[in-house]
């Protein structure tokens, strides 16, 4: 038997993968491969300017209560990129550290109990806006006296929806940060997202990342909880 | 000078890109075997072609560029992982299993060396003939035929029932 009469065997014998690959699609819209790649341009020429001090960085814990029907179990991820790490007490740590591999931190975040979507570079919301109603009591207030963190309780997020977590590159008097959006979602609706106004996403807007005067890492401190101290905006409502 | 505007650019990339990225994934997903890893080698790799894109569109095959990107970062990131912090109890992704294929013959393809391995996808998955596999490899059409016969030299071994 030849190669040729191999692979005849082989396209044989494969025909049923090549069936199912006719389902497999790529969900990302162009504009959020731009604004990817737009957010790393910003990191890039900051290193260039000799910024590097400044590291991006969006901090956020999370309070698992193995609720909104999701498995919680204890899970200890920690890329380059980014991490996620289960604390003693339930709580679930996420630092980003890069806007890559969102599809990985979703899944890792579903294993720790938090049903999320997460987007870089782009916010998006539900049919209807985005459904807020409860996310103040899905959002804690940051533990005083710590470092910036965000906590949440997936007990609190209502059956059949998601938190919708984008996170976008922001540039401010040639410093950058990370602008971060968060609502819920019902699971499974269509989603309408897209980039923040121009002012906001360049940082000229009122809402865009305080600026630490030294160097070290830009620390998320949301505001939907009550919080205070914002380092990072977060918006209820993200912008079409 | 930039001889384009801006909004052209965008469009062409757009158009690119929605012409692209389906079969770009499906390529990548063979190759990896994993969803979620091909969506993000995927992106990235569309990400950089948006970076360089006067480069990559008028490169000869932009498509293979970008498949070719992906599994150059997937090597990238399997390197870096190497030096990261073990998992503890997260568990390895299930490897994305296609239906109504035998659960060796899939093992055994993915088993083989990563150019070998491309060049079975493109030419059994994709029906790539030998020039246009070599185009989105990177490669000449010899060094692909080398890589084919290989290949399923090792398949043969390993998957005798190919000779039924």
């Amino acid at each position: 038997m030849n190669d040729e009469e191999v692979l005849a065997a082989l396209r044989s014998s494969l025909g049923g993968a090549k069936d199912s690959l006719a389902d497999v699609h790529l969900d990302r819209s162009a504009d959020a491969i731009r604004a990817r790649a737009r957010g790393r341009r910003v990191r890039r020429g900051l290193a260039g300017a000799g910024t590097a001090g400044v590291a991006l960085g969006v901090s956020l814990a999370f309070t698992v209560g193995g609720g909104s029907g999701a498995t919680a179990r204890s899970v200890h991820v920690n890329l380059d990129a980014w991490s996620v790490n289960t604390l003693p007490g339930g709580l679930v740590y996420l630092d980003v550290r890069e806007l890559v591999q969102p599809a990985l931190l979703r899944q890792t975040l579903a294993q720790a109990g938090v049903p999320a979507i997460v987007t870089f570079g782009e916010f998006c919301t539900g049919p209807s806006g985005g459904d807020t109603g409860n996310l103040d009591q899905v959002l804690g207030k940051a533990a005083p006296g710590g470092a910036p963190k965000l906590t949440i309780r997936p007990a609190a997020i209502p059956a059949g929806s998601e938190l919708s977590i984008g996170i976008v590159s922001v540039s401010k008097q040639g410093l950058a940060g990370l602008d971060t959006s968060f609502g819920l979602v019902k699971e499974g609706s269509r989603l309408t997202c897209g980039q923040p106004p121009a002012g906001q996403a360049a940082g000229v807007g009122k809402k865009g990342p305080r600026v630490p005067g030294q160097t070290g890492p830009v620390k998320a401190k949301p505001t939907a909880s009550g919080g205070s101290g914002v380092a990072v905006p977060v918006k209820t409502t993200p912008a079409s | 000078m930039r001889s384009w505007g801006v909004e052209q650019k965008r469009r062409e990339f757009a158009e690119f890109y929605a012409a692209a990225k389906d079969d770009c994934l499906r390529i990548v997903l063979v190759s990896v075997g994993d969803r979620q890893l091909a969506e993000d080698l995927v992106a990235e790799a569309f990400t950089r072609a948006w970076m360089s894109w006067r480069t990559v569109r008028d490169h000869p095959a932009p498509r293979a560029w970008v498949v070719r990107t992906a599994l150059n970062t997937h090597v990238s990131w399997w390197r870096r992982k190497r030096r990261e912090v073990p998992l503890a109890d997260a568990e390895p992704a299930a490897a994305w299993q296609p239906a109504g294929v035998d659960d060796a013959l899939a093992s055994a393809v993915r088993a083989l060396p990563a150019r070998q391995r491309e060049a079975i996808v493109l030419r059994v998955f994709f029906d790539l003939d030998t020039e246009a596999t070599a185009a989105l490899m990177g490669i000449s059409p010899g060094t692909v035929g080398v890589h084919l016969h290989r290949a399923l030299g090792t398949l043969r071994t390993q998957i005798p029932s190919l000779l039924d």
